[in-house]
């Protein structure tokens, strides 16, 4: 690559971003960092419009690939976060998105990595310093370090958990930080996070999908693994244990409808710690238990996701329901470790910032490294004046995240600001002013163009022994637009993967010993030796057995849309009779096993019938997920997806690249519409294709535990069922003998049955053969009497007692179904179909057993009613 | 110096069963130098898995308790006995100074800052900062404050149980002008705060006398709340908004905090499907010779 080429690129790029400094007057108002008329920092180019050294490499691939390129990894990017099921849902719509990522990396070259790192930890340590007084001895308010009204009036700060301690020389665990460089490039604090710090997942997914879609780049640039730090954290929570042996860790999440269910999932199998929901765990005899199947385990520590004022509705918010009545009494014993610590949330709060400099002195005596950006707190009245007086040029902040979020202080109206005004005059101390930063700008792929979008950076720091250990990367959130000031993703804001420089002369593989584990490209965790039993919970276990119901019922749907589709393709050019009365069976079967009514039965179902497509477009599924009929396949695929979020923990990766095909093939069909030639077979192959992919992954590629077994129960189920509904159309026939032969061929295709059928009876279909292969045939994987047995076998490893009596009533109802004989009545043909309603009705019995007996809820929680003191008597 | 037996039973009766009750009480009187507890004792019916004592923030002695055992009814009771010796506040050094020297001397203590701001419960909006504007004048000393607040309480409002809930808040009985003792305990409260001055809830019980020549009937009596401001030179002084006075050794203190959120008697959290629950209180506090 010659210099020429990077210096091109410096040229074409850097115009854009000069002219960020001064353009002016965009509505409603200008963000009055970009007034200036200064440059802002930019990451690859210097004020000249060379490439940095740093970008060099970076500089160099984006020359070489040129746009189409970019495009190209752009669409790679995108392919490989859908494959892995990476998502995020907005917090204010509730919209479940893909992940966005950008497919150039933010670079941070090593000597300003070095200077970062020394300040980041430097803040984990004085803010871990805090927050051990404020739940101790509070001498930083007494000595008046700390304007008390920046701890006593945030809500973060929670009494109820006053003097508990963790195990360990720190209280703060996890500690980030969201740092922007200012005009003059040099990296300033916006915020702390330090309630249940989110996005270590992000980026390890971030770096997995740039590492595989830019994989020369990567391995040519001499970046640092992130890897690292998850051991780190996997070592440091274990070591938390408030006893020794192997310890039992969870990771508490508010569940698979949080914003960041994905982050929290990827993460606790990076960690390789199960993912628990405040319904999984329980407290008694003054400890914290998961519930399994098998009966309780004890929890050791628990990693949280959720807000502590939600962690405990005994004590906190007592219609939580994402919380554990009695954690914060079990924390206080000492029996379990919670991290991030209940009421570290205080430190959230830049009312403390104009604080740092003077406690950092008095703590650590030394001089804080990392400046904020310039930050009021109007509990002062100095600062409050300045404040008010300046509200069209501050980001206006409450000092807990839970109050609201930041309003731009320029974007506002003169009756808004008057608002704001009444707002902070009525409880200054709930408030910050801060100078909005000009943010540095990183080239960004916008459309087909190269563009300077500003950038943030989140850290991640995680308390190991008696320091702490900082992840060599982060997560950094781009802005839409180049004049955007608060990049959050809950605003669309998209990301980058951070690749921090190793010194040149140290080969990065010589960091740490090659792991040959995982899947992430060149960056991998190495999840270790499993030293304890995986518990199942009874949600989980109800989620797997679901899970497996609807992977099947979405299989034999499939199966049967593509039987009436042959037949349907088949009576254009050759309308016989037969076909078309064999086609109306099938498709009213369609409608009475999925129950998508009205469908092809009842009123109206003339004309539906003469002309199927709007209908049958209806059973496949519309693009929006709200339209979708119950039952449909849209419905049962989205169903699926759904409960896979739920136990994300438990399943392959591989499981997400399979679902990813599952969306695909489903937007080929749904795309099609109710046009009037609708061609499904595509999609339909292509669904089929993936579900096959999926039954593998279910039965090769997890461990065969609990959950397993009841997985396997939900797809037996599921698939006996599905077989009787089959059978019962096959037995019922039609009326002309042509149009009953095809339908009772089409019931053994739909049940794939058909080519040993062919071998097995050359004499050809009937009644009897039918109820021979797909109910009595012990060694055919479709028949009931198959998911009969392996119902028993997968019961059996649960606990298969309670279920017993409703297994024997099952095998009556089997040994029950007649054989009509070889050239049956109707009569004959009736007492089989209703002997197979009966034995449909024990599968639906057997189903509520294990409902009850296995994914039996705890009953809900409901607070107790309290009492006002009510004393009004006058004493003699 | 009294002497007193206090027993205060809590019932709940569901109209289902209970499967697990969570629970947590401040319903040990607290110690201190005004008042010895002594033959404590706390009973769960049904027999509770877990019982645990610990101080909490406030100082304050607070119960957890865990009952495993499927139930229709959770009884509470907790008994004591206190030993009270506290004489009412010195008159002269609550007239030293003008109120507005106390609360300059409150800024060189700064842990006194929590009971100078807004708690959940004791909100300070507009209309109860001019109500308390009208009732503390400037330039008076605590001792005027407290009895300026004691008579506006006694004249503004009404005691009328049933009118309120234990949520009702400081603005809702700005509005009704009747309640109980607690509403009347938080809107003392958040008048002092709202002029800068520390002040704090404080639940407790105070001995009651049935209309002359009749029997006083068991669990006649009621948990009580006042309220207590802080003054540099005598520390906290209580009174009682409900009953226009000064506590005395008549009163027992159970525990103190920003407001009724920090220390009610009982809360708790039930695993049931039960769809209502009935709740009854008795309290008896009895002088001991």
């Amino acid at each position: 690559m010659s210099d020429t080429a990077l210096e091109d690129l410096g040229r074409q790029y850097s115009p854009t971003v000069a002219g960020l400094g001064i353009e002016l007057g965009r509505s409603p108002a200008t963000a009055p960092h970009l007034r200036s008329g200064d440059l802002r920092h930019d990451e690859m180019v210097d004020t000249r419009g060379t490439v940095r050294e740093s970008w060099r490499g970076v500089g160099t691939a984006l020359v070489r690939v040129g746009p189409a390129g970019l495009r190209d990894r752009a669409r790679t990017v995108a392919r490989l976060l859908a494959d892995d099921g990476a998502t995020y849902r907005a917090p204010t719509t509730g919209i479940e998105r893909h992940w966005s990522l950008d497919p150039l990396p933010m670079v941070v070259d090593a000597e300003q990595w070095t200077g970062l790192e020394r300040g980041l930890v430097q803040r984990a340590e004085l803010l871990d310093h805090v927050l051990t007084d404020l739940y101790g001895e509070r001498r930083l308010i007494a000595q008046g370090l700390i304007p008390p009204e920046v701890v006593y009036a945030h809500p973060g700060f929670v009494r109820q958990v006053d003097g508990v301690r963790l195990p360990s020389s720190r209280q703060l665990f996890l500690a980030s930080t969201d740092l922007a460089r200012d005009a003059a490039g040099a990296w300033r604090v916006l915020g702390d996070r330090t309630q249940a710090p989110s996005g270590a997942g992000y980026a390890m997914e971030n770096r997995g999908v740039l590492s595989r879609a830019l994989p020369g780049l990567y391995r040519g640039t001499g970046v640092h693994r992130i890897a690292p730090f998850f051991h780190t954290m996997r070592r440091a929570l274990q070591r938390l244990a408030p006893e020794h042996g192997p310890a039992r860790v969870v990771l508490l999440t508010p569940g698979a409808h949080s914003e960041t269910a994905f982050d929290q999932a990827f993460l606790s199998s990076l960690l390789g710690f199960p993912l628990v929901e405040g319904a999984d765990l329980t407290v008694r005899d003054g400890r914290v238990w998961q519930r399994s199947l098998s009966g309780l385990e004890p929890v050791d520590v628990i990693l949280r996701r959720v807000d502590s004022d939600f962690c405990d509705p005994l004590e906190l918010r007592a219609n939580s329901r994402l919380g554990v009545p009695g954690l914060i009494e079990a924390s206080r014993l000492g029996t379990v470790a919670v991290v991030n610590s209940l009421g570290s949330g205080v430190l959230e709060n830049p009312g403390l910032f104009a604080a740092l400099p003077r406690l950092c002195r008095a703590i650590l005596g030394e001089d804080l490294r990392l400046d904020s950006a310039e930050t009021f707190w109007c509990g002062q009245d100095d600062a409050r004046r300045h404040v008010l007086a300046s509200l069209d040029r501050l980001v206006i902040k409450p000092i807990s995240r839970a109050a609201g979020s930041s309003v731009l202080g320029w974007t506002l109206d003169a009756a808004a600001r008057e608002a704001l005004r009444r707002r902070i005059d009525a409880d200054p101390g709930a408030w910050v002013g801060q100078e909005a930063l000009p943010m540095s700008t990183a080239p960004t792929l916008d459309g087909d163009a190269l563009a300077p979008r500003p950038v943030t950076l989140r850290s991640f720091a995680v308390a190991d022994g008696d320091s702490y250990e900082l992840m060599r990367g982060g997560l950094t959130r781009v802005g839409r637009d180049r004049d955007s000031v608060v990049l959050s993703t809950a605003r669309g804001a998209a990301s980058k993967d951070v690749w921090v420089l190793s010194p040149a002369e140290v080969d990065p593989g010589a960091a740490g010993p090659a792991r040959l584990v995982g899947t992430n490209g060149d960056d991998r965790v190495d999840l270790g030796p499993e030293t304890l039993s995986a518990a199942v919970s009874p949600r989980v276990a109800h989620d797997l057995y679901w899970l497996g119901r609807y992977a099947e019922r979405a299989e034999s749907l499939t199966r049967l849309l593509r039987v009436v589709d042959n037949r349907w393709r088949d009576l254009h050019p050759a309308p016989e009779p037969a076909l078309a009365e064999c086609l109306v069976v099938l498709l009213q079967v369609l409608t009475t096993v999925t129950a998508t009514y009205p469908g092809f039965v009842g009123e109206g179902s003339t004309r539906r019938l003469a002309a199927p497509e709007a209908e049958l477009a209806i059973v496949i599924g519309s693009e929006d997920p709200d339209q979708d009929r119950i039952g449909s396949l849209a419905y049962d695929l989205r169903n699926l997806r759904q409960l896979a979020t739920a136990v994300r923990d438990q399943l392959s990766r591989e499981t997400w690249t399979v679902l990813a095909g599952l969306e695909r093939g489903l937007a080929a069909v749904g795309a099609v519409g109710d046009r009037r030639d609708l061609d499904v077979t595509g999609g339909l192959n292509a669904i089929m294709q993936a579900i096959l992919a999926l039954s593998g992954l279910m039965s090769e590629n997890l461990v065969h535990d609990e959950g397993w077994y009841l997985l396997d129960a939900g797809r037996r189920v599921e698939r006996a069922l599905q077989t009787v509904g089959l059978l019962r159309v096959g037995l019922t026939g039609a009326a002309n003998r042509a149009a009953d032969e095809l339908v009772t061929e089409s019931v053994l295709i739909a049940a794939d049955s058909i080519i040993t059928h062919r071998r097995r009876y050359p004499a050809g279909a009937g009644p009897g053969t039918l109820l021979d292969l797909l109910l009595r045939d012990p060694g055919n994987p479709r028949s009931v009497r198959f998911q009969r047995r392996r119902i028993d076998a997968d019961l059996s490893a649960v606990g298969i007692d309670p279920v017993a009596v409703a297994l024997a009533e099952l095998d009556a109802a089997l040994d029950r179904v007649p054989d009509p004989g070889a050239t049956p009545d109707n009569d004959a043909r009736a007492t089989a179909v209703a002997a197979l309603t009966t034995v449909e009705d024990r599968l639906l019995a057997l189903h509520e057993r294990v409902d009850a007996v296995h994914f039996a809820a705890a009953p809900p929680l409901q607070p107790l009613e309290q009492y006002a003191a009510a004393s009004g008597a006058v004493p003699a | 110096m009294r002497r007193y037996a206090v027993q205060h039973v809590t019932t709940y009766t569901y109209d289902g069963p209970v499967t697990t009750s969570f629970g947590r009480t401040h319903l040990v009187p607290r110690p201190g130098p005004d008042q010895q507890v002594t033959n404590v004792e706390i009973l769960v019916a049904p027999e509770p898995a877990e019982l645990r004592e610990h101080t909490d923030y406030f100082g304050n002695r607070s119960t957890y308790f865990c009952v495993r055992e499927e139930h229709h009814e959770l009884q509470v009771t907790a008994r004591s006995e206190v030993r009270v010796d506290r004489s009412r506040p010195d008159a002269e050094k609550l007239a030293a100074a003008p109120w507005e020297d106390e609360r300059a001397a409150l800024d060189a203590v700064p842990t006194l800052t929590e009971y100078r701001l807004t708690s959940p419960r004791v909100a300070l909006d507009t209309d109860l900062r001019r109500y308390a504007r009208d009732v503390i004048r400037p330039g008076v000393s605590l001792e005027t404050v407290i009895e300026d607040l004691l008579t506006a309480v006694a004249r503004d409002f009404t005691y009328r149980s049933g009118v309120t809930t234990v949520d009702t808040s400081v603005a809702e009985l700005l509005d009704r002008r009747a309640g109980v003792c607690q509403h009347f305990a938080h809107l003392a409260v958040a008048c002092l705060r709202s002029v800068g001055l520390a002040a704090r809830y404080v639940s407790g019980y105070l001995e009651t006398f049935p209309p002359p020549g009749v029997p006083k009937l068991q669990g006649a009596d009621a948990s009580h709340a006042w309220a207590s401001v802080y003054s540099p030179t005598l520390g906290w002084v209580d009174f009682d908004p409900t009953n226009n006075q000064l506590v005395d050794d008549r009163y027992i203190v159970v525990a103190t905090g920003r407001d009724y959120g920090d220390v009610p008697p009982l809360k708790g959290v039930i695993m049931t499907s039960a769809a209502s629950s009935e709740l009854t209180v008795g309290v008896d506090v009895t002088p001991i010779d």
